[in-house]
């Protein structure tokens, strides 16, 4: 151990950062020794005024500065996971209800095409005259009227009138033949 | 008896606040004087204070105790301060990694002069200042929380020896810029 080895390691035996038998080995060295004793002096004195550089206490805000951020970037972060469920929510139910709807409409559709009437509407109840409805009540009374509906439900076709003049027409015709043979 | 760090930070996992406070309380005062001493700004000592601490609150979900609660503090303060300083070097070209000790141009005063005690104390501040900024912090985290080598060179991402030597130049250069000192003086 020459001095220059000694006093390369003079900073890390003032800081016990050395095993025992280098420490006993130094200190033996520098108080032996004129040269290494000065450096040893000069560097702790030097390492024991930077004491002077006293801590300082942080302003009493600061913690609560902390405080308030570390309460935000708890809302953020349950917002980050409330957000996307929301939205997964919000599309399910809008999935939902426009399916539903559409399903509604479906089966009102198919109805009004079986029962072949026309879906009444508020509209269109307003616009009903009052004397007509009293003429329909009194055609329900009369019982020719559900022969007349009993007639027309057994009919599958209804020819056309051009049909039927047609019909009368080629009628007349084959009976001139008949009577010019 | 308190909670350690670790289980502190792992009831601030479950979202308990309170640990959370328990933990600001115990370290807020050492990392702000870290900060506020590697930058000598009290105004962006307190930001990176803020700044670790909320970075602490993040990171307690995922946190894994690897190694000392201290260690992983103050990597994430060496972080900051680190980013802080190249933000204010970002028109100059200096390194985070130049170790150069500066020359002493000037002795300072006449070592011999009783100084007062805050005349000292500047010198202090100003020799400090004047180291680069690893060994800066070496110091800082050696002298003034007496974290060992081994943890220190956890902290910056270097080598125990690495530690050692900065530290020595450091004490070297302080002895140098504060020149010989009375007693009494401190």
């Amino acid at each position: 151990m020459n001095c220059q080895w000694i006093q390369d390691n003079l900073s890390a035996y003032m800081d016990k950062e050395l095993s025992e038998a280098k420490i006993s080995a130094i200190r033996e060295h520098v108080r032996n020794c004129t040269g290494c004793r000065t450096e040893y002096e000069r560097m702790s004195q030097a390492w024991n005024v930077l004491n002077l550089w006293a801590e300082i206490e942080p302003r009493p805000d600061l913690r609560k500065k902390i405080l308030h951020a570390v309460q935000e970037e708890k809302s953020s972060q349950w917002l980050q996971i409330m957000l996307p469920a929301a939205a997964v929510l919000l599309m399910a139910m809008s999935i939902y209800i426009y399916v539903g709807y559409f399903h509604a409409r479906n089966d009102q559709d198919m109805a009004g095409q079986t029962e072949g009437t026309a879906v009444v509407t508020e509209h269109d109840l307003q616009n009903v005259n009052e004397d007509e409805i009293i003429t329909h009540l009194e055609l329900l009374r009369d019982k020719d009227f559900y022969d007349t509906l009993d007639t027309l439900e057994k009919i599958d076709y209804l020819p056309l009138v051009e049909e039927v003049m047609q019909n009368i027409e080629e009628e007349q015709r084959s009976s001139l033949e008949c009577s010019l043979v | 008896m308190d909670d350690t760090d670790i289980a502190l930070m792992a009831r601030i996992k479950e979202g308990d606040l309170e640990a959370y406070e328990q933990l600001l309380d115990r370290h807020q005062r050492p990392v702000f004087n870290t900060a506020y001493k590697f930058l000598n700004d009290e105004a962006d000592a307190e930001d990176i204070t803020q700044e670790v601490f909320i970075r602490v609150y993040k990171a307690a979900a995922t946190y894994k105790p690897q190694a000392k609660f201290t260690t992983w503090l103050y990597t994430i303060v060496k972080n900051l301060c680190f980013n802080a300083i190249r933000k204010k070097q970002s028109g100059r070209l200096l390194s985070i990694e130049d170790e150069t000790v500066p020359e002493m141009v000037s002795p300072g005063d006449d070592p011999s002069e009783m100084l007062s005690r805050e005349q000292l104390k500047r010198r202090v501040i100003r020799a400090v200042n004047n180291l680069p900024h690893n060994l800066r912090l070496a110091i800082i985290l050696q002298k003034f929380h007496g974290f060992s080598y081994e943890e220190i060179a956890q902290m910056l991402g270097c080598s125990q020896n690495a530690v050692k030597l900065r530290v020595h130049r450091a004490k070297q250069y302080l002895a140098e810029a504060l020149g010989t000192l009375k007693e009494e003086t401190y």
